[in-house]
């Protein structure tokens, strides 16, 4: 991760001192952007923790932060064409749900907790439409970004020994109680494709508001708990792979 | 480029022109300064002295102190009507006296103020109130503003025959802003509009309530007539002369002349026309019918003017009474300079055939007058460009009536290679004359260069010897070998003929034998082969170029050009240039009165400001030349936006056809050398808030999906801003359009900022 972010720096260094001799008009002359954005609801396909880890529940109580789209990027975004962004971004979110009850789908109910980080570094290309009147880098705008994921992941399950699901890992407790699953570190790193549309005004002729929809293509195949029977963890893997978050994003940002 | 959209500048002037109809008066209804007017070297009408106070001053303050004179007692809707009225008036009005078409304390604004003294004599307060300018304009007009200024056209000077007439005309626009006819009219046709109107038994349609309105005009016409006659009998003007305005009025559309054309204006020694190329029978000029039904007019026809006049003249002596009661010399020199100044404007106006006419008649008074045959010269090298262009004709010869038609008839019967060669011709004659001329030597270099590239592709046509055996056009427009009996024509196919006569036509177009003695005077001479010489190889390369861009390889480098051109811009490599009168409008389709005055007052101060900000930032030196800041000493700066925007109106009207030199050409040079440098700009935001469609919401029918997108239509404000900005080299006509640009988005500031600065960068970088 620490190789790549040096990577991209140094690219955003040559791509500037190339991009000199070119006519990229920026704001005012301004192509540097940083910029805090937030991904948020209200989302299509929002995908919770309930879903990623257990999709056999029907109900679980989510944490503040239990949709996985609802995530924080900070970015530097840089005009190296008349219509042309890069920008490099830093992302966090988080999915989860409490420990607690939860709700399996045939109505039985157990215990569980659930909760797992994500951090992202991506690239991506944000172009302008100039005939949408955008130069980069304000205005309206489409993009591709490419990210790298980094999630780590903690799962704990208890239930009633008598519900005796056979996609659960059962292990005998010394008290008689059956533990399906117990306490699991998941980790998984993986690429993941974004498409996003906005635009991006000026205030004060130094910030910039970014309003936008965005599209992510997410895989997720590590964070499936081991604890799936394999045929089930096929079947898991196969949706995780076709599944993706869509949401809107909001940021702030400035200009230099 | 598609610089008809560029006529924005132009759009919205004639726009708030047809504001002006609606709010002055049109009647199609001058000592001069002591020094002499050197007519030789005549140079056009600018602008002297101090430009008035109330020119300089913002519309918007006028409008706010006009606002006060509003009364309380008024009807709510005549407080608005007439709130509505100042708004415009004043706008317009200083839109107008800013053009720089009207001009100030010049011979002929001079000389009419005195002849109006004559009328005001003893009226203190109407002496203080008006003020009398004299417009650059070929048409026959005057009228009259509520603020008290009188215009009257270089036209209409160029026309009336003695001062009497000039001061009736001046009587009846006195009346107009005595009795405050602009504000009335104004407030009737807005109470015929809503049907409240207390004058008239009103009908519901719109034609009958334009009768009306043109009726209530007419009245306030005929009382302009009868209270400016009886302001002008009380002077001791020649009474009888008033008949004759109606003439000068009811003919103002022909030239101010009428003599028979005679083609030897353009013979040499070698060049004899012959007999053919002049029109034997002239369409006569056609008799106004006097007693017109003027129901669909706003002035009464002119047999009811003249026994409305006859009437109130019954009862005053014509005894005592002069046509002049200032020196007629002043009169006589004051026709002669708008009789210079008109044919120049015709020119300016597209009338190339009048403009020329006109020149010519006044060439009959000053024999060999460089400036009038330069005029002449403008208007047969513009002619031959239009021809050159594909245009086929400029004007039909049928339709001009009067001795106009000789000279219509004489160049539309030359092929355009034969236009193209009387162009070099005059060019050189007059290149000659004077060499130091620029506009001259450039019209002489120009036209030689057109030559070349569509005609010929030596001078081997040209020479001496076959000038010598120079037979009459008439007789050699079809070449003997396809002269053809109607029975070996009639043998032959369809395609064959077409295909025939297309080859006998171009063929016509090169063989002009008489032409090729027109250049005989100046074919030997050093500087026309040196001339020639550099003309061919610019005709030769324009050929290459052409051929490269329509062959495949070239349709691809063009394609590959636009390509980089629009990745990484124009990159113009100019250091500095001059933004010209940065025009701006702010419109609103959703209301009745689309221009919102006040605030396209404000953006275009904002604007400026934009501007400069922006090229400091891009680091282009910027000089901004804008009405706004002019200062009421700062005539010449007032002279020179002026004249750019004359001369960029008529590079506008011009097209793609790159016609060197412009208007006024040697004045724009000096002013290239003033601001050293010859790009200038023209840059500009057109911005209008638009109407919803309704029936756009007649697709929530199709169930909740479109709902969605109903409720973002419904809040969205619709907004069209178009973006331009023009860059030209006023040395050569040639220009680039850095910015013509719609955005279907309100005109913020960060919007206007972001492609200013990218303008400005695309013109300095290399």
């Amino acid at each position: 991760m620490k190789n790549i972010a040096i990577s991209l720096f140094f690219a955003l260094f040559c791509l500037h001192a190339r991009a000199q001799k070119a006519v990229v008009p920026g704001y005012q002359g301004k192509r540097f952007n940083v910029e805090i954005t937030a991904n948020y609801f209200p989302a299509l396909n929002n995908l919770t923790a309930k879903h990623r880890a257990f999709p056999i529940l029907s109900d679980a109580e989510e944490t503040s932060y239990g949709a996985f789209n609802a995530r924080y990027e900070a970015s530097l975004s840089y005009a190296v064409r008349r219509r042309l962004t890069l920008t490099a971004d830093y992302g966090i979110g988080k999915t989860g749900f409490e420990n607690g009850a939860v709700v399996f789908s045939d109505g039985t109910s157990g215990n569980g907790f659930y909760a797992a980080d994500f951090k992202t570094l991506g690239v991506g290309l944000l172009i302008h439409g100039q005939r949408r009147w955008g130069l980069a880098p304000i205005g309206p705008y489409w993009g591709i970004k490419v990210m790298r994921t980094s999630a780590k992941g903690t799962l704990k399950e208890i239930s009633d020994p008598v519900t005796g699901y056979s996609w659960v890992k059962l292990s005998e407790l010394a008290n008689g109680d059956i533990s399906i699953g117990g306490d699991e570190d998941l980790k998984d790193s993986f690429f993941n494709l974004g498409v996003t549309f906005g635009t991006k005004r000026v205030l004060f002729d130094k910030l910039v508001l970014n309003l936008g929809f965005n599209v992510n293509f997410v895989g997720m195949n590590g964070l499936i708990a081991d604890f799936y029977g394999y045929e089930q963890k096929e079947v898991m893997i196969a949706s995780v792979q076709k599944s993706y978050t869509a949401n809107v994003h909001i940021g702030a940002g400035y200009l230099f | 480029m598609n610089i008809k959209i560029l006529s924005i500048c132009n759009l919205s002037f004639c726009h708030k022109f047809n504001l002006v109809a609606v709010s002055v008066f049109l009647l199609l209804s001058t000592r001069l300064f002591a020094q002499q007017i050197d007519f030789f070297n005549y140079q056009p009408l600018r602008s002297q002295g101090q430009i008035p106070k109330e020119v300089l001053t913002a519309s918007s303050v006028k409008y706010k102190s006009d606002l006060k004179k509003i009364s309380e007692k008024d009807s709510r809707n005549e407080r608005k009507a007439k709130q509505r009225f100042y708004l415009e008036s004043n706008f317009v009005i200083d839109d107008l006296l800013r053009s720089g078409y009207v001009l100030f304390n010049d011979p002929l604004g001079v000389y009419v103020t005195a002849v109006a003294e004559k009328l005001l004599e003893g009226d203190e307060v109407s002496r203080k109130r008006l003020k009398f300018y004299v417009m650059r304009s070929s048409d026959v007009n005057a009228f009259a503003t509520d603020q008290g200024a009188i215009l009257v056209t270089t036209g209409l000077l160029s026309q009336i025959e003695n001062e009497a007439q000039l001061a009736f005309i001046l009587a009846h626009e006195i009346v107009h802003f005595q009795k405050k006819h602009t504000i009335d009219m104004f407030i009737e046709v807005d109470a015929i509009d809503r049907g409240v109107s207390k004058n008239y038994v009103l009908k519901k349609s719109t034609f009958d309530k334009d009768l009306i309105k043109n009726s209530y005009s007419r009245d306030l016409e005929l009382e302009a007539d009868k209270d400016g006659l009886a302001r002008f009998v009380k002077t001791k003007y020649d009474i009888l002369s008033v008949d004759g305005v109606f003439d000068v009025l009811a003919y103002g559309h022909l030239p101010f002349d009428d003599r028979k054309f005679a083609v030897s204006y353009f013979e040499n020694a070698y060049l004899k026309f012959p007999t053919d190329y002049t029109k034997s029978e002239i369409r006569a000029i056609a008799a106004v019918d006097d007693d017109t039904d003027d129901s669909k007019s706003t002035h009464p026809n002119i047999n009811k003017r003249r026994a409305a006049i006859a009437a109130a003249l019954a009862s005053v002596s014509p005894e005592g009474r002069s046509k002049f009661l200032l020196p007629e010399s002043r009169f006589r020199e004051m026709q002669q300079i708008a009789r210079f100044e008109v044919p120049l404007l015709s020119l300016h106006q597209e009338q190339y055939y009048r403009g020329m006419y006109e020149a010519w008649l006044s060439l009959q008074a000053h024999p060999n007058n460089f400036y009038l045959q330069k005029t002449i010269l403008k208007g047969i090298y513009t002619a031959s460009k239009y021809r050159n262009n594909g245009q086929k004709y400029l004007a039909k010869v049928d339709s001009i009536e009067g001795e106009l038609q000789g000279l219509v008839y004489f160049i539309e019967k030359l092929n355009n290679a034969d236009l193209n060669v009387l162009a070099v011709a005059e060019a050189w004659r007059l290149h000659r004359m004077d060499v130091k001329d620029e506009e001259v030597a450039i019209m002489a270099n120009d036209a030689l260069k057109e030559l070349f590239f569509y005609h010929f592709e030596d001078l081997s046509s040209f020479s001496k010897e076959k000038a010598a055996q120079a037979q009459p056009i008439s007789e050699t427009v079809v070449p003997e070998e396809n002269a053809q009996t109607p029975d070996t024509k009639a043998g032959k196919g369809k395609m064959e003929k077409i295909r025939e006569q297309k080859k006998a036509e171009k063929k016509t177009e090169k063989s002009s034998v008489l032409m090729s003695s027109a250049l005989a005077p100046y074919i030997d001479g050093d500087d026309f082969q040196k001339a020639v010489q550099t003309a061919q190889e610019a005709a030769k390369k324009r050929e290459q170029r052409r051929k490269h861009y329509d062959s495949d390889e070239g349709k691809r480098a063009l394609r590959r050009e636009q390509l980089v051109m629009k990745k990484k811009g124009r990159r113009l490599n100019i250091q500095k240039v001059v933004a010209v009168n940065p025009f701006y409008i702010n419109l609103d389709a959703r209301k009745k009165n689309a221009v919102q005055f006040e605030k396209s007052e404000a953006s275009q101060r904002l604007f400026s400001d934009i501007l400069k900000t922006n090229a400091q930032k891009a680091g282009l030196k910027l000089t901004v030349l804008d009405v706004e800041d002019v200062k009421p000493t700062d005539v010449e700066k007032f002279n020179d936006i002026a004249l750019l925007n004359q001369w960029f109106s008529e590079q506008v009207n011009f097209e793609n056809l790159s016609i060197t030199p412009g208007f006024r050409q040697t004045e724009i040079n000096a002013i290239a050398q003033k601001y050293d440098t010859k790009f200038f700009c023209w840059t500009g935001v057109l911005s209008m808030r638009g109407r919803k469609n309704p029936s756009v919401y007649l697709t929530a029918l199709f169930g909740p999906t479109v709902w969605p997108f109903l409720a973002y239509y419904a809040i969205r404000r619709e907004y069209d801003c178009l973006y331009y900005n023009l860059v030209y080299n006023i040395e050569t006509g040639g220009f680039d359009s850095v910015k013509f640009e719609y955005f279907n988005t309100a005109d913020s500031k960060s919007l206007l900022n972001l492609h200013t600065y990218d303008a400005f960068l695309q013109i300095k970088s290399k």
